[in-house]
């Protein structure tokens, strides 16, 4: 029995392709050889993931290698793979979700967020954001509706996340920041007018304006004017 | 000086779909708002006047711990709340957590507190809030102005304060 191999490159651009590995000689077995010449997709050298299955997928396993060279695949595979590589991503992104959740509710529980001093789950979300790079909002974003009814867990996370630099969470931390800011708890509104205080920009400003007309509670809506006036200084 | 100031988190003491009309959460009395410390709460004296109040900010956010720059919610006691409802104070100002010199001799320490005392002072601290008549928010600008202009009158050493606010103060 032959090894199917599944190779997601972490090119942008990216394709997967399946081949096999011979269980004798371990040499690769194209299956889209003869197929359709698709050398765009393929950057000369990527460093790539893969999942490692027998050929009735029992037996799977991630792991890593390194390849020089691809040289054709049929558009079918290509599609085959990509949903393939969705299914592949869904699954970490979920394992990710859950377990970064795990981590941040004992945080939050244990030590209250206080104005001027630092959180622990702030390196936590900010390595987060490093480490996913371009899922980070969907993994952070997914946390946040999952837990929407939970406004002191909403709470601490936008707190959090508002202390991150705007260039780290855009443009997700916004969108978060947005549906917040409709949230019925007092307590989730004000976090997310400061999330905007500290992003600043045109961008927080115009939710701002678009917002004070909107905002019942008083002292809120004295709150947010005030962060018009110094965002517009 | 005839109030008393303390630092809250405004939100905390917002009515809630679960609470009553006068109730107050348990997390405003639970968190940072209410913490004591060898049954004692940490208040500073100042007018009811908003640039007066600014000082009192300003003694808190040149905390010798403070590590960043957010916004600020005091909220005011009248000193004759205290002894009328058999708090004791005193005046501490070496307990005092501030870089800036002359805001210490401010500081007072409400002592000897229990879990009823302590439910007395959160009632008046709600009422105070809820009705918006002592309370004050100072933005996150408005702080960074303040210690920025003490440190400009010599008030204040930026060496003094923390890594990362020396870095959000010099960052404007």
């Amino acid at each position: 029995m032959s090894e199917r191999v599944f190779i997601s490159t972490a090119a942008t651009n990216n394709i997967q392709t399946p081949w096999f590995i011979h269980p004798i000689s371990k040499e690769r077995h194209w299956e889209g050889q003869g197929g359709t010449q698709r050398r765009d997709f393929f950057p000369g050298n990527v460093f790539a993931q893969f999942i490692l299955s027998d050929e009735d997928n029992t037996n799977s396993a991630f792991g890593s290698l390194s390849f020089s060279d691809f040289s054709s695949v049929s558009p079918q595979t290509w599609n085959a793979s990509e949903v393939m590589k969705t299914d592949l991503e869904r699954f970490k992104l979920s394992f990710a979700q859950k377990e970064l959740e795990k981590k941040l509710f004992p945080l939050f529980e244990n030590e209250p967020i206080e104005d001027g001093y630092s959180h622990p789950a702030e390196k936590l979300i900010e390595d987060v954001c490093k480490k996913y790079k371009t899922v980070a909002g969907t993994l952070l974003l997914g946390i946040y509706l999952k837990n929407i009814e939970r406004p002191a867990f909403i709470t601490c996370l936008l707190r959090c996340i508002g202390r991150l630099k705007s260039d780290k969470v855009v443009p997700w931390g916004l969108v978060m920041v947005i549906s917040s800011l409709s949230h019925s708890e007092v307590e989730v509104r004000d976090a997310a007018i400061r999330a905007l205080e500290t992003w600043g920009g045109h961008e927080s400003l115009g939710v701002l304006k678009v917002y004070a007309e909107i905002e019942t509670v008083s002292w809120l809506k004295e709150y947010i004017e005030q962060v018009i006036r110094d965002l517009s200084d | 000086m005839d109030y008393l100031a303390r630092k809250i988190s405004r939100a905390k003491w917002d009515p809630t779909l679960y609470t009553e009309m006068d109730d107050i959460r348990a997390d405003a009395i639970t968190g940072p708002c209410l913490r004591t410390y060898g049954d004692a709460l940490s208040l500073w004296r100042c007018h009811h006047d908003k640039m007066d109040v600014a000082e009192v900010v300003l003694a808190l956010a040149s905390a010798p711990d403070m590590e960043k720059l957010d916004s600020i919610d005091i909220v005011l006691i009248y000193e004759g709340f205290l002894p009328a409802n058999h708090l004791q104070f005193e005046a501490t100002p070496q307990n005092a957590k501030t870089l800036v010199e002359d805001l210490r001799a401010r500081h007072v320490d409400v002592i000897n507190l229990t879990m009823t005392k302590i439910v007395k002072l959160a009632t008046e601290m709600a009422r105070n809030v809820r009705s918006n008549s002592t309370f004050y928010r100072f933005t996150k600008s408005q702080v960074r102005d303040l210690l920025l202009f003490a440190l400009k009158s010599g008030r204040l050493s930026l060496n003094d304060l923390k890594e990362k606010l020396q870095q959000e103060l010099k960052s404007k």
